[in-house]
């Protein structure tokens, strides 16, 4: 695809996000009448995990970078909402409802960050740091399929510098050393 | 006529079509932003966060302007979907900002907790003062409105 077709196929994919978001909207608030504003919650919760999803087949399922901008910045972006979740927070907060405003700005950025690490996780895209032993250099351990259609696993040590670059030192198929940590992070 | 009063507005396909071109605009000039000034993997994604709190001042501003002006009918209601629902709708982001925080807390988490703080501190500031600005903006007016009134 060439980049005006992809920046045109953003842009109608965040049309039908939007449009998405606001039957969703009318659709729980129809059916849930609350105080608190839970249907911009679970468009919030639901659409990181979306994008998390995206993201990671992008890094591991080989979903070309294209496909990961329409379907996360475009579908996803335009389905989540970050202006109405602040104005819903200040009007619970001029409302004296401060446990429900509370629970709309952290604990909704809580729920949202879980699932996307969630959609990272299930995807493969799994990333820690640890601090070796042998060593005082802190570096993270990507482990996951090198494609989509392999059960080969592939370690890659990356070592984040203070200017924001990574360093790939360590790239193999998933030894023994590592194993461990694959397995644990699996359950 | 009669069917489409009584239609809930989710389910008026003009709506739908309505918020979906101003969605299509929003995410349009988002995306543009973020490519132009892409985050590094690591740092403060700072294009994400001054669009989400400049979208979140204009929201505040738009939906109590909007409110003071009268009931949610007519032109109201169309400027409401297309530019609120629709075009800031779009315009922010939710995922990304969850997506960008959960792939810094590994390994840049203090980039991650600040990125998330900031958003929502700055975030929920700029919304109360688009409604600030807003509500002066109409008493303002409405004061001016009120000399002719009071001169004799």
């Amino acid at each position: 695809m060439t980049a005006p077709l992809v920046f045109a196929a953003i842009c109608v994919a965040g049309g039908v996000g939007a449009a998405l978001r606001f039957v969703a909207d009318g659709l729980i608030r129809s059916r849930i009448a609350l105080a608190y504003p839970l249907a911009t919650t679970i468009i919030n919760v639901t659409g990181s995990f979306g994008l998390g999803v995206f993201t990671g087949l992008g890094a591991t399922a080989g979903l070309p970078h294209e496909w990961v901008l329409i379907l996360g910045g475009g579908v996803m972006g335009g389905y989540t909402t970050f202006s109405t979740a602040s104005v819903e927070t200040v009007r619970l907060i001029e409302q004296r409802r401060w446990g429900l405003a509370l629970l709309n700005g952290v604990g909704m950025l809580v729920l949202g960050v879980a699932a996307a690490a969630l959609g990272l996780a299930v995807t493969g895209a799994l990333r820690f740091c640890t601090t070796d032993k042998s060593s005082v250099i802190r570096f993270c351990v990507v482990i996951g399929p090198p494609h989509g259609q392999t059960d080969r696993l592939l370690e890659i040590l990356v070592r984040a510098l203070p200017s924001g670059d990574k360093r790939v030192f360590h790239a193999m198929e998933l030894g023994p050393k590592y194993r461990p940590f694959y397995e644990r992070a699996l359950g | 006529m009669g069917r489409s009063a009584v239609r809930p507005l989710h389910q008026r396909p003009s709506l739908i079509l309505l918020v979906a071109l101003g969605g299509a605009f929003g995410t349009g000039v988002r995306e543009a932003l973020a490519l132009a000034w892409p985050a590094s993997t690591t740092g403060f994604p700072f294009t994400v966060f001054v669009i989400n709190v400049v979208g979140a001042f204009a929201l505040g501003l738009l939906l109590e302007t909007l409110t003071r002006r009268g009931a949610d009918e007519g032109g109201r209601r169309i400027a409401r979907l297309a530019l609120g629902t629709g075009v800031l709708g779009g315009f922010t982001t939710y995922s990304s900002l969850a997506t960008d925080v959960a792939s810094r807390l590994p390994h840049a988490t203090g980039v991650a907790l600040g990125y998330a703080a900031a958003s929502l501190v700055l975030g929920a500031l700029a919304a109360f003062a688009g409604v600030a600005v807003a509500a002066a903006a109409r008493s303002a007016g409405a004061s001016r409105r009120r000399v002719p009134e009071t001169t004799p």
